[in-house]
């Protein structure tokens, strides 16, 4: 069986694109008023028609020739004829209505055998027109026009007009003459129609096609230049065809044709130059490459580490043509790492020193019992004592780290009393006030003050504020405690008179895990988180924490909380 | 030879813990070993090129100069080159391991992974003394 073909490209469907139907009817115009077949052929071909508009009148009266364009309807069973003005003008030929045509005028189909029968009217007219379109004869008819009385009123050629291959209509041109010599020349000129047809329907669909890939252009040109991310398109060779501004702002050009001709390799550390050479072939290999981390350099040669995603562009007949790679500058992700890593390292450290204390001293107990007198094994024990608290408190403070850098902090507010709460945490301090003598001054007013605010953030505050002054000042010192409330805020001051912070080391304060070179002299025990802690929490809460600090004159810490929770924009 | 004994050497402690410091200083001198102590680089390095132990046991995280600045000083100091030296850390980092290893360092150990008598045992062995009479090499 016949694979069944696609259905020839039918006039309405032709006639959809605006310019194919013009450009039919400029051939249709060109064909119908050319008087000289040759000049014709030349006309079609090269698509002049001014000229013979000039000529018009002229050829009107020479009457020699007529031609008509029948093209096909989309009604694939009946191949009916399509109304062009054709018909009209080939009976104009005959000097009849198309009507008086069809009636009055047989057609001898002498030289056109198996045609017999056919011709007597307008139906006939159409099934010879389709007869030639499905091929029944391959070769151009060529019927003669005879009137009534048989008296030879010229001859009429027949050709398809083909459109890709498919028959869509036949090409007809008559003469008072006999025509038959012209044959080639009507196969030529039909030949021309066919062509001018084709090329103006890939012309139309080529300027659809370019309009959609100029439209698909301007969106991506859109995205490419606001886009946040560096995107860079290099050739085969890694050479820069263009960027966007996000790659000049990434490494500090300030315009496109500085890096526009550069080598890509250019903005990597030649370090890493073999690396990018095996990537780039990677890429072309497997289409795209994801995540590669290198070493970049800025305009100035400073490094940063960014992270590269490039894929091959390949052109319609899947050749590579380009990159396209994005970089992503991964700086800050490497900063977090290294803080993470330092933290965890500093941690163990400090876990292990009391984890140290404890294991040697117990085994110390444990092995040299007999060496040990009374006295001495229980000092062993209170080393053992102070690294296990020690141990709990570091715990607690990391725990506190954790949740804080975590958001896991309990946030919710509610009444307190203020001065009982200080007081209760002074009560806890008194063995080691005590022990050093310290005179604590309160200045505030000790009658209730009941505020709305978080008892972990106040306790938090207080500890830690309070076990500094306590811990960093010499024995007979003296602290000074304020409290103050306002309207929307409450102040906190602890001051003492004790070994303050130097002044080069002022400004690292309140880093994690800092502590001062004079106090880690005076007490090696701390764990460089409390005012960390105090001044994360109290930012959560939308508080502030500042000091002035003296070496050997002494601190005061100022917290301020304010009593409406305001959360701090992150 | 005449035998070594703990009697006849000299070690260095430097360590900023004082209760790790002390149960050091107590269990060495248990042992007869005549011992010397420092909080910090800059005394421990003094103190080192001063009395010139027969070994050092030092800890990396100590106040001002750290251990392995201390170290490097000491090995271009014409006495310290191939003082014998133990890292006592509770730091395990590889990169800080390396770098004390390029500096000959005898042994790099972790506090806490290390019995008090095993620190003993080992500063004996790199001294040629003590229990386990290890040939020297």
């Amino acid at each position: 069986m016949v694979k069944k073909e696609k259905s020839p490209r039918l006039l309405k469907e032709i006639y959809k694109q605006d310019n194919l139907k013009k450009a039919l009817e400029d051939l249709i115009n060109l064909i119908y008023f050319t008087e000289d077949l040759s000049a014709k052929i030349h006309y079609v071909e090269s698509g002049k028609k001014g000229i013979f508009r000039t000529i018009r009148k002229e050829f009107e009266d020479s009457k020699k020739y007529r031609m008509g364009i029948f093209l096909l309807t989309d009604d694939k069973t009946s191949l009916k004829m399509e109304e062009t003005s054709m018909p009209l003008k080939i009976s104009k030929l005959l000097g009849k209505t198309t009507g008086e045509w069809q009636k009055s005028y047989r057609i001898n189909l002498n030289k056109a055998k198996s045609f017999a029968q056919v011709f007597k009217n307008g139906k006939t007219l159409r099934k010879a027109v389709s007869d030639i379109i499905e091929e029944l004869f391959p070769r151009p008819v060529l019927p003669l026009i005879l009137d009534s009385t048989g008296f030879n009123k010229g001859s009429c050629i027949m050709t398809p007009l083909n459109f890709y291959g498919k028959k869509i209509g036949v090409f007809i041109m008559s003469s008072v003459d006999l025509a038959e010599y012209l044959i080639p020349s009507v196969k030529n000129l039909a030949e021309h129609i066919t062509a001018a047809l084709e090329r103006t329907d890939r012309q139309t669909r080529q300027k659809k096609i370019e309009d959609a890939l100029r439209k698909s252009e301007e969106k991506f040109k859109e995205v490419f230049n606001s886009s946040p991310n560096a995107i860079t398109i290099a050739d085969l060779n890694g050479k820069i065809i263009d960027c966007n501004q996000a790659t000049l702002d990434l490494h500090g050009f300030s315009k496109k044709k500085e890096l526009i001709g550069m080598s890509a390799f250019s903005l990597i550390t030649p370090r890493e130059h073999r690396k990018a050479e095996k990537n780039m072939k990677k890429t072309l290999e497997q289409d795209s490459i994801e995540g590669i981390e290198y070493t970049f350099l800025t305009k100035k040669g400073q490094e940063f580490p960014a992270e590269l995603s490039a894929s091959v562009i390949r052109d319609s007949s899947g050749n590579p043509s380009f990159f396209i790679a994005i970089t992503k500058d991964i700086s800050e992700r490497k900063n977090i790492d290294k803080v993470k890593d330092e933290f965890i390292s500093i941690v163990s450290h400090q876990l292990r020193t009391p984890l140290t204390v404890m294991s040697w001293y117990s085994e110390m107990l444990l092995l040299d019992n007999k060496h040990n007198n009374r006295g001495q094994q229980e000092k062993y024990l209170k080393e053992i004592y102070i690294a296990n608290q020690r141990l709990i408190e570091l715990v607690n403070a990391f725990l506190n780290v954790s949740k804080i850098e975590l958001g896991n902090f309990d946030f919710e507010s509610r009444p307190i009393n203020l001065i009982k709460t200080v007081n209760r945490i002074l009560v806890g301090f008194s063995p080691q006030i005590k022990k050093k003598k310290l005179e604590i001054e309160k200045n505030y007013n000790k009658k209730p003050l009941i505020i709305n605010t978080n008892v972990n953030l106040i306790e938090t505050i207080f500890q830690n504020l309070l076990s500094n002054a306590i811990k960093y000042t010499s024995p007979g010192g003296k602290i000074k405690i304020g409290i103050i409330r306002d309207k929307s805020d409450l102040l906190v001051k602890v001051a003492d008179n004790g070994y303050g912070i130097p002044k080069a080391q002022q400004s690292e304060v309140f880093k994690k895990l800092f502590r001062a070179d004079n106090i880690i002299k005076k007490d090696p025990e701390g764990t460089g988180l409390g005012l960390y802690i105090t001044k994360s929490l109290l930012e959560c809460f939308g508080g502030e924490i500042w000091f002035e600090s003296r070496e050997n004159r002494g601190s005061s810490f100022y917290a301020l909380i304010p009593l409406e929770r305001k959360r701090r924009a992150s | 030879m005449k035998r070594q004994t703990a009697k006849d050497k000299t070690i260095l402690i430097i360590e900023d813990e004082p209760a790790v410091l002390q149960a050091l200083v107590d269990t060495f001198a248990r042992e007869g070993f005549y011992v010397l102590r420092a909080k910090s680089g800059n005394k421990g390095l003094v103190l080192a090129l001063k009395k010139r132990p027969d070994l050092i046991l030092l800890d990396i995280i100590i106040p001002g100069m750290d251990g392995l600045a201390m170290l490097e000083k000491l090995r271009k100091s014409a006495w310290g080159k191939s003082i014998p030296v133990i890292i006592l850390t509770n730091f395990s980092d590889d990169s800080k391991v390396s770098k004390a290893l390029e500096n000959g360092v005898y042994d790099f150990l972790v506090k806490t992974d290390w019995k008090i008598r095993d620190v003993v045992e080992r500063a004996k062995n790199i001294l040629g003394i003590g229990s386990h009479d290890k040939k020297e090499q």
